[in-house]
């Protein structure tokens, strides 16, 4: 299984990468939306991506948009992992093609209950 | 005030213990950032049906131990690049997760981070609410700064 | 910080008394980690204190909390995932076939903790079988806390709380945000009856249940009163009910009638035929 955590915090990028490599994910990461595309244009493709809302360049929303427009991407599921909170956004988010939502601050538990969801195998 | 105090004290002790698995309280002494050590400030702005600051300042030996958490390492092996990374993130959780109290649409800047001893102080803008925690032995605060426009309608 | 075997056994008679529930020797570290945030959000220094504000009975409602934090555990929407892909996959469809004559369905959730369970099979009921919008649903939901029966009433959450195991766009259907809560709409409420049983005593007049969730009580009686509740849910169970318990519980060496289906991971058992 392969992850793509796109934040702009290094910090909250270790931290989630951490998470998903012990659970035996390979993990890239990307530090804002447009890094991230570059990313899946240069790489083979992606079981899920978790993607922060506020970040500069292209931010995670419009990330989520371009990722959607691809039907190469049909198979990725994408998180939002954002200190975004309120239910119109949430709303957006889903409507854009995000798979599920975590409001930050988030603990492990609750990432891989959300995974568990979206039927990815949560395992070490 | 005390409603939007509860309320960052509620914000305030789920992220310092999810994130870092550290307990705060909230405490009566307000911080006051003093000589012997350096203090950093978080801040995010937040524009749209209402605007204004939060900001999270600390004494820089709380700064370090966040990042030391954060980044799982050492608090003597911490860049202050680093610590700028961390504290800017728990700045964004924090104002992130209080402009959903306020009317929408809102919306949140990426957070900035500055080493200041004085209090923080944002042209054209009153503090509405100022909270101060102790984690450990080690205090910080929470402010809320809100922005006066100059026709008073706020 | 230590327990004293006084004051241990103070607080496991006084949970015996209030819930059945067994605290055996050995559980010392339990009561200590459980007690620490009572101590803290009470302001009392030690257990000591504590046990002996209990003794002289000074302040009342302290023995329900110490009750409430030795017997209520950690919960979240969809805990444990299989139980739910099991009873809306397989179970909710046997039911709609075998009642289409009744139309009715009664689901009983027999610890109903802060409402995450309860508060998941009525999203599933409602979200996943439409055809169940004109059929007279009877859903009960009990606990031996009257503080947490409050909180299902209220049917607010936490942030930290929605953000487990909630899928989003359940959130989004059958939540609103109250503040810096998050509060499930009147709809989805309406549906649940919240009721105090003690499960431990006789069993009030039930109409016949259909599903019944007990998952991860019984670990904490001892093997008579596991009997003894398994007696009680036999009879108010419909000889083709469902009956939930928790993926490491057993009705194994207990009580014969029972048999385990085969639905991986959901610990759900029938009578047998």
């Amino acid at each position: 299984m392969r992850a793509l955590v796109v934040d702009d915090s290094k910090a909250i990028r270790r931290i989630l990468s951490q998470m998903l490599s012990s659970i035996g994910f390979e993990v890239s990461e990307a530090a804002h939306g447009k890094e991230a595309v570059e990313v899946l244009a240069a790489s083979d493709p992606f079981d899920l991506g978790l993607i922060d809302w506020n970040m500069p360049e292209m931010n995670g929303f419009e990330l989520v948009c371009e990722i959607r427009k691809n039907s190469k991407y049909d198979n990725m599921r994408l998180m939002m992992v954002t200190t975004e909170t309120e239910m119109s956004q949430v709303v957006k988010a889903l409507e854009a093609g995000a798979n599920e939502y975590v409001m930050k601050p988030f603990t492990k538990e609750m990432i891989y209950e959300k995974l568990s969801l979206m039927g990815l195998p949560v395992s070490p | 005030m005390e409603h939007l105090e509860n309320d960052i004290s509620q914000y305030t002790e789920a992220i310092w213990k999810s994130v870092l698995g550290l307990d705060v309280v909230k405490s009566d002494k307000v911080y006051q950032p003093d000589n012997l050590e350096n203090a950093l400030a978080g801040c995010v702005h937040i524009t749209g049906e209402w605007q204004g600051t939060v900001t999270l300042h600390c004494p820089s030996s709380l700064a370090k131990k966040v990042a030391s958490i954060m980044f799982d390492v050492p608090e003597d092996d911490t860049q202050m690049q680093d610590i700028q990374d961390a504290l800017g993130e728990l700045a964004n959780m924090t104002g992130g997760n209080l402009k959903a109290l306020f009317p929408e649409p809102c919306y949140l800047s990426l957070p900035t981070v500055a080493v200041t001893n004085f209090d923080l102080r944002v042209p054209g803008s009153e503090l509405v609410c100022l909270a101060s925690f102790k984690c450990g032995n080690k205090p910080f605060s929470i402010s809320i700064l809100k922005k006066v426009s100059k026709n008073g309608s706020g | 910080m230590a327990i004293s075997t006084g004051d241990f056994d103070f607080i496991r008679k006084l949970v015996l008394e209030r819930s059945a529930i067994v605290l055996e020797p050995g559980k010392e570290y339990l009561v200590e980690s459980r007690m620490l945030p009572l101590l803290h959000k009470e302001g009392l220094e030690s257990i000591e204190i504590l046990v002996g504000k209990l003794r002289g009975g000074t302040k009342n409602g302290l023995a329900d909390l110490v009750v409430d934090a030795l017997t209520t555990n950690e919960t979240s929407f969809f805990r444990d995932i299989k139980p739910f892909e099991a009873l809306k996959g397989h179970i909710i469809p046997d039911i709609i076939e075998k009642n289409k004559t009744t139309r009715e369905l009664t689901i009983w959730c027999g610890a109903s903790s802060s409402g995450q369970e309860p508060f998941t099979i009525a999203m599933i009921l409602r979200n996943d079988f439409p055809q169940l919008l004109n059929w007279k649903i009877n859903f009960i939901s009990s606990d031996i806390s009257r503080e947490m029966l409050q909180r299902c009433r209220a049917g607010k959450y936490s942030q930290l709380e929605v953000n487990r195991g909630l899928p989003a766009m359940l959130l989004v259907k059958f939540f609103e945000r109250v503040g810096t809560d998050w509060k499930v709409k009147d709809d989805l409420l309406k549906m649940i009856q919240f009721r105090e049983i003690n499960l431990a005593e006789p069993f009030p007049v039930l109409p016949k249940v259909d599903v019944l969730f007990l998952r991860n009580v019984l670990i904490y009686f001892d093997v008579e009163m596991k009997r003894s509740v398994l007696g009680k849910i036999k009879r108010v169970l419909k000889p083709e009910g469902y009956l939930f318990l928790g993926a490491a519980e057993t009705t194994m060496n207990i009580d014969a009638s029972f048999e385990r289906l085969p639905l991986p991971q959901s610990g759900c058992y029938q009578l047998k035929g």
